[in-house]
């Protein structure tokens, strides 16, 4: 019983997590068709800058809008100085490009930084824990798993009930015509990545939170990322949603009961399965739907 | 330049090439013969990855898988009394096992499915490899199989000329296999196939089967590879045999050089080592940050890659060219 509930409450930070990171990944993805690796970048720049202005006297918890707010900011620059300039060219120059930019923040991070952990000493409100059956649920992993919906909630309403989510949904569909509608399609690129970016930069620093942050935080979660939005399928809120709920739920299971060792091998044969046998994802569409 | 002439020029440039390399061990030194045969090993991988990915169009990333599973399948071998040939044959066969098993379901999957399928497929297998616990290996061998090679009446300095000439001989399979190919008319049928796969099939091109012939052609190599490369330096650490950087890495230097073509591979393989070289390894994060910039000016503002100024001359780098270049694939 006990047991369980620890794997109810690790899955349930997880796919918040995941959720978050693989709806950013996915949006780019969808939208620009470029396999973003900087994602992983994204992830890092925010944990550091979380971190940063921590050690700023900043309060954690507002530090997070702050990065998010940064991170939005350098997505938009990124898209319009360099992705622009790949888009419309074959799929492994964006490749390429976000390796390269991937390469270059890493390398940053580690002049700065040094590949030492970084983390965040807790305020006292965050401190402490709630016992629920057994299973200790501390106050910090409630506050993340809450930012982490609440902004998954936000992504859903600004897609689907918002002029601009439709824009971008429009864009997707179809270029050209979303063009003939009168859509500025490099404004909805660039807002794109800016979201994407923003809500990669609010996964680092909730894991910032957490954990730490290290320059090889970025990639190592990317290869989370990916399995969820592939296990997810693109095209919609719940397809990154459901494919965190399958990887976390897998993930905390493995590693309760195996070990940490067996998480990646997991969720990585998981994919496989997916893709060999439903090549679009578990809850794969032609295009953005609710 | 008439085609055929381009070609015999290229065969010529390859065989002197080659024998010069071959006189090589007879000028340098300990150090030269080092980057040396590390410039062979990487120049084998990349053309194994031209092979896929320059002329197939596939971003493939599961070349750790074919290198990891060469190094660590010899040293299984070795390690269990096998004779240096069945551990040479036996990480092939099981590199090539593997390639058929990957290779089916994974060719099947179109843009970037495929891409991030043969990531996973080598992040899955370097994770069971550390979890295996049989054939006395436990997620990795701390034994120096040096001894076990059968090379240890050598001197440390013929052991490493004949681990030269390996890669070497290596290398130049790999060079061989692109010169070849470029004169056949299977080099047409796999661009037809990159350019469009669709039509290429409508034309009587058996796309799937090439594909899949590609893929283990490129497994064969890099296998080999691995499996020198672990017989040369002895102790291989698991996530080292099946490191992704290493095959970014290898991508970076074709992209650079130039994808798709005979020379542009062995161009970025020089270009990026001779930077490695200069800025030294005390300044890793530094390197890591130059040829970031390296690679994004280079599909920013040479996306066919540093070959073009042996095509087009000077001129590949005025101004006007590279302003073109960066508007090519611009979104309008």
């Amino acid at each position: 019983m006990q047991i369980c509930l620890q794997i109810f409450f690790d899955s349930l930070l997880l796919i918040g997590l995941y959720s978050i990171g693989a709806l950013g990944f996915a949006l780019i993805w969808g939208v620009l068709n470029v396999l973003n690796i900087a994602h992983g970048a994204f992830i890092m720049l925010g944990g550091y800058l979380t971190f940063l202005l921590w050690r700023n006297g900043l309060d954690p918890l507002l530090a997070i809008p702050a990065t998010m707010a940064a991170l939005f900011a350098v997505g938009w620059l990124i898209q319009r100085f360099l992705i622009d300039y790949v888009v419309s060219g074959p799929h492994s120059l964006g490749i390429a490009l976000t390796y390269g930019l991937n390469l270059v923040l890493i390398g940053l991070a580690l002049y700065f930084f040094t590949a030492e952990y970084r983390s965040i000493n807790l305020p006292p409100y965050l401190r402490g824990y709630v016992d629920i059956g057994g299973a200790k649920l501390t106050y910090v992993r409630i506050v993340i798993m809450l930012i982490a919906f609440f902004l998954t909630a936000c992504v859903w309403w600004f897609m689907d009930r918002t002029e601009l989510g439709a824009a971008i949904r429009a864009t997707r569909l179809d270029m050209e015509a979303a063009r003939l509608v009168g859509i500025k399609v490099r404004t909805i690129f660039d807002l794109t990545t800016g979201i994407s970016a923003m809500l990669a930069g609010a996964m680092g620093g909730l894991i910032a939170l957490l954990h730490s942050a290290s320059p090889a935080m970025g990639d190592q979660y990317l290869l989370q990322v990916l399995i969820v939005t592939v296990l997810g399928g693109l095209g919609s809120i719940a397809g990154p949603m459901l494919g965190a709920l399958v990887l976390g739920i897998s993930t905390s299971l493995v590693s309760n009961l195996w070990g940490a060792t067996y998480s990646t091998l997991v969720g990585a044969t998981l994919v496989l399965l997916v893709l060999v046998l439903k090549p679009s994802g578990l809850r794969g569409r032609a295009f953005y739907e609710a | 330049m008439p085609l055929s002439a381009a070609r015999d020029r290229d065969g010529i440039v390859l065989a002197l090439l080659v024998l010069g390399a071959c006189c090589l061990p007879l000028v340098f030194g300990a150090y030269g013969l080092r980057v040396a045969t590390m410039v062979a090993m990487y120049v084998a991988l990349a053309q194994s990855w031209n092979l896929i990915g320059g002329y197939t169009g596939l971003i493939s990333l599961a070349q750790p898988a074919f290198f990891g599973s060469g190094a660590i399948a010899a040293l299984i071998f070795l390690v269990n009394g096998a004779p240096v040939w069945l551990a040479v044959l036996g990480s092939l066969g099981v590199s090539l096992a593997i390639a058929v098993m990957v290779g089916a379901p994974t060719l099947r999957l179109v843009g970037h499915y495929f891409v991030v399928a043969t990531l996973l497929v080598s992040e899955a297998l370097r994770n069971l490899v550390l979890n295996l616990n049989a054939f006395n290996f436990n997620g990795g061998i701390s034994v120096n199989i040096v001894s076990k090679v059968g090379l240890t009446a050598l001197s440390p300095t013929t052991y490493n000329q004949v681990f030269y000439y390996v890669m070497l001989g290596l290398a130049t399979t790999a060079m061989l296999a692109i010169f070849a190919l470029e004169r056949s008319k299977w080099g047409l049928a796999l661009r037809a196939i990159r350019d469009n796969q669709r039509a290429a099939s409508a034309l009587g091109v058996a796309a799937t089967r090439l594909k899949i012939a590609v893929v283990l052609a490129s497994a064969a190599l890099v296998s080999l590879v691995g499996t020198a490369w672990a017989f040369w330096i002895g102790t291989v650490e698991t996530n080292e045999a099946f490191s992704l950087t290493l095959t970014f890495e290898i991508i970076v230097m074709v992209f650079l050089g130039g994808r798709g073509t005979l020379w542009g591979p062995l161009l970025g393989v020089l270009v990026v080592l001779f930077i490695n070289e200069t800025i030294g390894v005390e300044l890793a994060e530094i390197t890591q940050v130059v040829s970031g910039v390296i690679v994004v000016l280079v599909v920013l503002l040479q996306p066919d890659g540093l070959i073009q100024i042996f095509r087009q001359g000077p001129r590949a780098f005025a101004p006007k060219t590279l302003a073109a270049n960066l508007r090519r694939y611009r979104v309008r």
